[in-house]
């Protein structure tokens, strides 16, 4: 196979303890990502979406106790040291988050950001070499007169501007794969399509691996190729972008995308279905399937074990499963739906 | 439903509203922001009027103006009650205090506009008790006891602090306190985007039907046109402080007019939806702190012409109730 697997998560665990409460983020997600390829994220808070990212990168702190295995471009991201491990982010993968004013300091100039970031790679580069780059990242992104940006100070942009500068940065020394969390969620709608448009761009242009981190189905869906959905640490359902979105297996999946009203729907004419209850409470997971308390083809059966990740027969075609739990192929976490839907 | 027909009950007449800048001490002098841009809405008794635009159009000023948590730089706001007008100005403290009671803001934060000091109780019942002139607390509560129910909360969780609830139970807590005065209607600002997509639709669940119940008249704002849709019986699109188009939701809906609705209509994430190609949603946006000249959407306007850059476009009538400010709309 031509194709190449740039990140292989499998059996991932993420726990963080205090005092006698130990809350359990993540309880065992696989997935997998090939190089070019987007895969979409998709989990309310508390899911474990952003935990399960920051883990992949190592960017979790010393409280978090993790799990399983994560390769990243064949090489084990648990096992590196700290120094590896660094010279792993930002040239293998980087990462970029919802907040973009949050994320960028607010007394460096842009253009010395850019320095700081571009010297991590390259520590002899000049101050005009860098100014090059930096000058030619920016237009990558369509920030318009960049020399004049990067003397700018990160409140003098908009946020949309300073999420394209973001990706900029992040792009700075040639990663093969971006984690976006969130990227859009504080940015307006038009702004948010801009920068969906940017990203789907650079996946082309870059042959960049994109994992795509989102509350938003519907958003996933414009640039998603596979999704993964998850709920209190796991993954409920997996599969390619069309197959989840218009057949989903996981009444979770289900219940998401009629949680919010479509586009032309009225509520003259319609109630919407809506999911009762509220995530469950991370410190406290019942036995059994998450989805429970909530879920409308509950039985008896569920609240035994946390059903396994079942594979989806209509997606024969496409299976060349290497673990149960490996992302890749339809699958999904249902005793129920699996029988008849 | 009464959407139909016209029986105003708050008209706000060419609002503007000019912040100054930099507040305090070392503010330099004659730096503005001009937030609203004179802006004129009927909002119909029982209607559900959705306000949709991105940060930084107005709606939030607008909202507020409305309430007169700030005075208006001019304009008018008229306020419809038992077959009488009058107008809403700050030096009438009393008529502003009915007014209050009776037309409620609910923010768009729970967690920061609950006094997290205090219990449910408290909560609820404060305001009335500057509203009221004989507050009875014996009626008050229970009156906070009905509205817990109505909101899907329990009687008995009114001595809990907001910490104890969750988001959607703090929003929730808000629209009891909006509630507890019997207002005839609700500004809803951005009151779900701060919740999880689950929860979410529950509270528009909830908004309906204590609109059903209560009979309520509801301004519903937010920047997701999908649900300002679902919500609104008539909408008003806002860009840099001035309104740009008004229709009812199906005329809104099935056919925007303005190029700016149509960019946030091709903005809309729908599942198997194309994305808007590239350049169409960039341009120079409107800049609220230069004195506003012509059309603020002119910068990314694809129509854009010499005209729009110095004249102000008027909202005008093309259909029967669908108004476009817009001099190449036709």
């Amino acid at each position: 196979m031509a194709d190449t697997t740039i990140l292989d998560v499998r059996g991932l665990t993420v726990d963080f303890s205090s005092g006698d409460t130990t809350l359990q983020a993540v309880r065992g997600v696989g997935f997998m990502l090939r190089t070019g390829e987007c895969l979409g994220i998709v989990g309310e808070s508390g899911s474990g979406k952003s935990v399960s990212a920051l883990a992949a990168l190592g960017l979790l702190g010393k409280d978090a106790r993790v799990g399983g295995s994560i390769r990243l471009k064949g090489a084990d991201v648990r096992g590196l040291a700290p120094r590896q491990l660094r010279a792993f982010r930002g040239t293998v993968a980087s990462m970029i988050f919802q907040e973009p004013s949050r994320s960028f300091d607010p007394i460096s100039s842009i253009g010395k950001t850019f320095q700081e970031t571009l010297r991590v790679k390259d520590p002899g580069l000049s101050g005009a070499e860098c100014q090059d780059r930096a000058v030619r990242l920016l237009s990558e992104v369509h920030i318009p007169r960049a020399e004049e940006r990067l003397r700018g100070f990160p409140h003098q942009f908009s946020g949309g501007m300073l999420q394209r500068i973001m990706i900029a940065l992040a792009l700075a020394n040639d990663p093969e794969l971006l984690i976006a969390d969130e990227p859009t969620t504080a940015l307006d709608v038009t702004i948010q399509a801009e920068i969906i448009g940017l990203l789907n761009e650079l996946r082309t242009r870059r042959r960049l691996s994109l994992v795509f981190i989102s509350h938003n189905l519907s958003l996933v869906g414009q640039i998603a190729d596979r999704i993964l959905v998850m709920y209190a640490g796991l993954a409920l359902e997996a599969g390619p972008t069309s197959v989840v979105l218009s057949q989903p297996r996981s009444p979770y999946t289900r219940a998401l995308l009629n949680a919010l009203p479509a586009w032309g729907s009225h509520y003259s004419r319609e109630k919407l279905r809506t999911i009762s209850g509220s995530v469950p409470d991370p410190t406290h997971h019942e036995p059994g399937c998450p989805f429970v308390p909530r879920c409308p083809l509950v039985m008896e059966r569920c609240r035994m074990g946390i059903p396994p990740m079942v594979r989806d027969e209509r997606e024969q075609q496409i299976l060349a499963a290497p673990a149960e739990e490996a992302f890749g192929n339809g699958a999904y976490r249902c005793i129920q739906s699996g029988v008849k839907t | 439903m009464s959407a139909e027909n016209a029986d105003p009950f708050i008209r706000m007449s060419d609002l503007t509203k000019v912040y100054k800048l930099d507040a305090g001490l070392f503010a330099a002098a004659g730096r503005w922001v001009w937030a609203l841009n004179g802006v004129s809405i009927d909002i119909r008794r029982g209607e559900n009027y959705g306000l949709v635009g991105e940060s930084g159009s107005g709606k939030t000023t607008l909202a507020r103006t409305l309430v007169q948590l700030f005075p208006q730089t001019s304009g008018r706001i008229e306020y419809f009650t038992a077959g009488d007008r009058w107008e809403i100005t700050r030096s009438d403290p009393r008529l502003l205090r009915r007014f209050r009671s009776d037309v409620k803001y609910v923010f768009q934060d729970p967690s920061s506009s609950l006094d997290p000091r205090m219990d449910v109780l408290r909560i609820l019942t404060t305001g009335s008790r500057y509203h009221d002139r004989s507050p009875d607390s014996g009626r008050l509560v229970s009156r906070a006891r009905e509205l817990m129910e109505a909101v899907g909360l329990r009687a008995e969780d009114l001595g809990r602090r907001p910490s104890e609830f969750s988001g959607g139970q703090r929003q929730r807590i808000s629209l009891a306190r909006a509630l507890i005065s019997s207002p005839s209607a609700l500004i809803c600002d951005e009151v779900v985007s701060a919740l999880d997509v689950s929860i979410q639709g529950q509270i528009l669940n909830l908004l309906i039907d204590l609109k059903r119940k209560f009979h309520l008249t509801m301004v519903f704002i937010a920047h997701d046109l999908t649900v300002v849709s679902y919500m609104a019986d008539r909408i008003g699109v806002l860009y840099g402080g001035s309104l740009m188009e008004e229709a009812s939701t199906s005329a809104l809906v099935e056919s925007p007019l303005h190029p700016y609705t149509q960019l946030l209509y091709s903005a809309i994430p729908r599942l198997g939806g194309k994305l808007p190609e590239r350049g169409s949603t960039s341009g120079v946006p409107y800049n609220p702190t230069r004195p506003p000249s012509g059309c603020p959407f002119a910068g990314r306007c694809p129509l854009e012409q010499e005209i729009c850059r110095t004249v102000k476009p008027e909202l005008r009538e093309f259909r029967p109730g669908h108004r476009v400010a817009c001099h190449f709309v036709n």
